[in-house]
């Protein structure tokens, strides 16, 4: 009886701290969803108020109307991430499977080659990539930050993708190449399906380092054309265009959303995809 | 001898596509990057780089502004490592339990790694501001606390401070994920045998939790420290390494000789001091990892 008194208090304790660490992690995305509600002047008043008086969308309609560089992030974020993650996943599903699979020569060379480049920080690549991409014309074009996303994610993924054709027992190889299947069709349509889970990762991984990514798109992205929302919302502040705090939370609102809710829907697999990649340096 | 030779070829058909992007990518910016470094090139005004030797190592130590960042860089580290070791620490203790909802949680934790760093620094920027700044409006008026509240950003004694707390938010949830799965893989029968032994909780921590995460504990620590001399996203969009140079990253000087002064050469000296420091730190821990494993 006692025990469970303990068990319960303790469950208790657990749950306040829970929801009290939570709070306080979550408070500035709550800060800014709220304030993007308010009108501007609720949001210049002290005292501050948390929960709008008056939910309004002013601000909302202000970043559609009078932002016209807002879709152009958005949607050049969309399609660098989502081309990056198209050329990631074949590519690393096939290179993981050879490596994993077929004794080839060189393997070894091209093996710790992919764990080297998976411990040098991206810095090193910026300068030398930057000047590439001035000669090839791709400076301030999607497939010029498409490219360079895919070759820094490309060794993490293959090496996550080789151990999880490895974990795959050989008779299944075995007997679709006695049925006369080519190594082709056993990749995609034998082993594939069972390394879903793994590809679920790559996805995850390679969707949050090129939705956050920072440096390169700022580099290599000058224009507002080719430019992203990491790099497109900071700059509206040098710009001192819509640094009014209202049109500003409505903008990163908007901006957070669609990560967020992946995240929600899909936060099973970040787990997952985020502890396959942590050996990232 | 001759399967072989074939497999190559078929292997190296799977492999075509990956090797290209890789090689154009990352394996040729790599060897210039090496050129580059010991050369003299400008990029607006030389018209090709001239071959210096080891005149951009040399002077590596006796630029000021070096030295300036790589001391940042060290004071956040100093900073953001052992807080988001101890805090992730402390709170998957508290959360390695099967309660319902701890689930829900975690993934909470979790959050922050979908909010990219710069964005996160256009948050913060606004809840550190002087006017209008939740933070100070908190610590003074409801707090009644005015001593403590700081023009955040603009203070050379709280700004490297602010960025880290950034990256604190950003990563800790991370570190609570790794431990978590460190946790969940020590066999519960250690725990029993010791509860018969009558360990209390404190001596369950010392004598067996800690001892059995060495392993999380190493990658835990050596992500941290690599996030820590990564760090840059922040410091462009909060303070641009200032106020004084009181948050000149390594990333940020590397940025700035590049793409500021175009001193491309000088600047990959520096991009490469920086790489080979996080490369060394990342080999190391494989290799302890590998041993630990055998």
């Amino acid at each position: 009886m006692q025990y469970i008194i303990k068990l319960k208090l303790s469950n208790i304790t657990i749950i306040v701290i829970g929801i009290l660490t939570s709070l306080i992690i979550l408070s500035p995305i709550i800060w800014i969803i709220f304030t993007s509600f308010k009108n501007v002047k609720e949001i210049y008043t002290i005292p501050f108020t948390i929960w709008p008086k008056k939910v309004v969308f002013t601000n909302y309609l202000l970043v559609i109307n009078n932002l016209p560089e807002f879709p152009i992030y958005f949607f050049n974020t969309i399609k660098v991430t989502f081309g990056t993650i198209l050329l990631v996943l074949p590519l690393s599903a096939a290179f993981g499977y050879v490596l994993a699979r077929k004794d080839f020569y060189g393997k070894g060379i091209i093996r710790s080659t992919l764990l080297a480049f998976i411990a040098i920080p991206f810095l090193v690549y910026l300068v030398p990539i930057y000047i590439l991409e001035d000669i090839l014309k791709l400076l301030d074009t999607n497939l010029g930050l498409i490219l360079p996303y895919t070759a820094l994610n490309l060794p993490l993924a293959i090496i996550i993708m080789e151990s999880a054709y490895k974990e795959l027992p050989c008779e299944l190889e075995e007997a679709a190449y006695i049925d006369g299947a080519s190594s082709y069709e056993i990749w995609l349509k034998v082993l594939t399906p069972l390394v879903i889970t793994s590809l679920a990762a790559v996805v995850i991984f390679t969707f949050i380092a090129v939705w956050e990514e920072y440096m390169f798109a700022r580099t290599l992205m000058m224009k507002t054309l080719a430019q992203t929302l990491s790099v497109g919302i900071p700059n509206l502040k040098v710009e001192a265009k819509s640094w009014a705090y209202g049109t500003l939370s409505a903008a990163l609102t908007l901006s957070l959303m669609p990560a967020i809710l992946i995240f929600v829907l899909l936060r099973k697999y970040f787990v997952e995809g985020l502890l396959r990649g942590s050996i990232k340096g | 001898m001759r399967k072989k030779i074939s497999t190559t070829f078929n292997s190296l058909l799977f492999m075509f596509p990956s090797l290209i992007i890789i090689g154009i990518f990352l394996l040729y910016p790599l060897i210039t990057s090496a050129y580059l470094s010991f050369t003299d090139y400008n990029f607006v005004y030389s018209i090709k780089p001239v071959f210096t030797g080891l005149v951009n190592f040399r002077s590596l130590f006796s630029d000021t502004y070096f030295l300036i960042a790589l001391r940042n860089t060290i004071n956040y580290t100093i900073v953001f490592f052992p807080l988001t070791i101890l805090i992730s620490f402390l709170l998957a203790l508290l959360l390695n339990s099967k309660t319902r909802g701890v689930s829900f949680f975690q993934a909470t934790l979790l959050l922050p790694i979908v909010v990219p760093l710069s964005l996160a620094g256009v948050m913060f920027t606004w809840i550190f501001a002087e006017d209008f700044g939740i933070l100070n409006y908190i610590l003074g008026d409801i707090l009644k606390l005015p001593q403590i509240t700081h023009f955040w950003l603009a203070e050379k004694e709280t700004a490297l401070n602010s960025l880290a707390a950034v990256g604190i938010w950003k990563y800790f949830g991370f570190c609570v994920i790794l431990f978590l799965a460190g946790l969940k893989a020590i066999p519960i029968e250690i725990y029993e045998s010791a509860e018969i032994d009558g360990a209390n909780s404190l001596q369950r921590l010392i004598y067996i939790i800690i001892p059995n995460l060495r392993g999380s504990f190493l990658l835990v620590g050596i992500w941290t420290i690599i996030q820590a001399i990564k760090v840059y996203d922040q410091v462009v969009v909060m303070t641009k390494g200032g106020p004084g140079n009181s948050t000149l990253v390594l990333y940020l000087y590397a940025w700035k000789n590049a793409f500021e002064y175009f001193e491309m050469g000088y600047a990959q000296t520096v991009a490469l001091f920086v790489g080979a420091l996080a490369f060394i730190i990342s080999a190391l821990f494989n290799l302890f990892i590998k041993s630990e494993r055998k």
